[in-house]
């Protein structure tokens, strides 16, 4: 007689003890997909929005700053997210049915990799921009502004922000910046990206050189974003629209 | 109540449909399983006097986990995965280490003789020196050495068994193997 088999098998009549149903496998195993997916989608946008705002940093002016800044406390928050959002995903495809066969490495490599991918895909379609704009009021989010600061308020390294105060002429105009001083600033042969029309209480970013109170700016961009037009609005110039004035 | 024929006709996967159906099956799973789980759990360092206690909880387990059960793995791995859990459980509760009984020094000595066939020991310094290794041991070395060579897993379904990759098994496997024959040699003793 065996008496384990006995035991067990008088236990589950006497206590009535079921298989638990195949359904809470199923939600529990849907949970994880969904956990999954949601993750990714975290690591994906934390991405873009990286991208976004590299893009409209010093990145693309050959680290005129040094690379410093591509390092402050918001995109240092969003690379956090992405590794949170990277390393979640990996233990909950672990989790799911017989993901634990492959190798953390070659998971990690293509969980990073998809990430990078679709966020650089979500920069590339513009979606970065329009999730940068709905969550701009969050909570902790303020910190975009004090970075975009740290990066646009630096005269001596040709980049200046701020609302055109006064209109001379075609060809420059008045521009208080953040700090409160005023620049006479010189856009003859400026681009003007996304087509921008200047006007007073237009908010815009300036790439030039600072001399004195004098800006000589050679490429003028809205406040919000870089003026880079995104391929869903302009798939043949992504990137260069905008027009010389 | 199942007749032991009856048993014998289904496969382990076939056994699981008809337990789900008539929980009266469940006693050839059980049958089928209960030495071979008695043997590798007392191996993990399980005490003699707690098997009993733990391989109930196991097929109850087991048994409420059915629906569960992947039909794509062996359902031995499956159940193998559940007594390595219960377990370490067992061993986290109770907080105390895995031990190996006197009474099961046999296997141990024959993998030392067969890792290190130089070594000229006599039966009493064998003992000792199996005992010593065993004490020494990383448990999970020790747990990856009884899957290799005392249940003969292979590495796929080690891996189903401890749910790791394949590759991490191999390294695990050789790691076990040099720290075992570096106690089974003494270096690791003094």
């Amino acid at each position: 007689m065996n008496t384990i088999s006995d035991k067990v098998l008088n236990k589950i009549k006497t206590e009535k003890i079921a298989p638990k149903p195949r359904w809470q496998f199923q939600l529990r195993d849907s949970g994880r997909w969904l956990g999954f997916s949601l993750l990714i989608v975290i690591a994906t946008a934390s991405v873009g929005l990286l991208m976004y705002f590299w893009s409209d940093g010093p990145w693309l002016h050959g680290g005129r700053f040094g690379f410093g800044l591509l390092f402050g406390r918001m995109p240092l928050i969003l690379i956090s997210l992405f590794i949170l959002g990277a390393l979640f995903a990996l233990y909950d495809f672990r989790n799911t049915g017989r993901g634990y066969r492959l190798s953390i490495k070659s998971v990690s490599l293509v969980l990073i990799a998809m990430a990078i991918l679709f966020g650089w895909l979500f920069y590339y379609l513009g979606l970065s921009q329009d999730l940068d704009s709905v969550i701009s009021k969050a909570p902790y989010y303020q910190d975009r502004q004090m970075y975009m600061m740290q990066v646009w308020q630096n005269p001596s390294n040709g980049l200046i922000a701020g609302q055109i105060s006064k209109i001379v002429n075609e060809q420059s105009f008045y521009l208080k910046d953040f700090a409160g001083k005023e620049w006479l600033v010189d856009a003859s042969g400026a681009l003007w990206r996304h087509n921008l029309i200047p006007e007073i209480g237009l908010e815009i970013k300036l790439i030039g050189t600072a001399n004195g109170n004098n800006f000589k700016t050679d490429e003028v961009r809205p406040l919000i974003g870089n003026g880079n037009c995104a391929m869903m609005q302009n798939p043949v110039g992504a990137g260069s629209c905008g027009m010389m004035r | 109540m199942v007749l032991e024929d009856e048993c014998e006709k289904h496969g382990d996967e076939a056994l699981v449909d008809l337990v789900l159906a008539n929980s009266d099956y469940y006693a050839c799973l059980v049958n089928r399983y209960t030495e071979a789980l008695r043997r590798y759990v007392f191996r993990l360092g399980c005490r003699e006097s707690d098997t009993d206690d733990v391989l109930q909880e196991v097929f109850l387990n087991a048994y409420m986990h059915l629906n569960d059960f992947d039909k794509k793995l062996k359902f031995s791995s499956w159940i193998y995965r559940i007594a390595h859990n219960q377990t370490i459980s067992m061993f986290r509760k109770i907080n105390v280490r895995p031990t190996v009984e006197l009474t099961d020094l046999e296997p141990w000595q024959e993998l030392i003789l067969s890792s290190c066939p130089s070594m000229k020991l006599d039966q009493d310094i064998l003992s000792k020196r199996t005992k010593l290794v065993l004490d020494k041991l990383d448990p999970k070395y020790r747990e990856i050495l009884v899957l290799k060579y005392f249940e003969e897993k292979d590495y796929s379904e080690m891996s189903d068994i401890l749910k790791k990759p394949m590759g991490t098994i191999a390294t695990l496997v050789n790691r076990a193997k040099k720290q075992f024959i570096k106690l089974a040699e003494g270096q690791e003793l003094n």
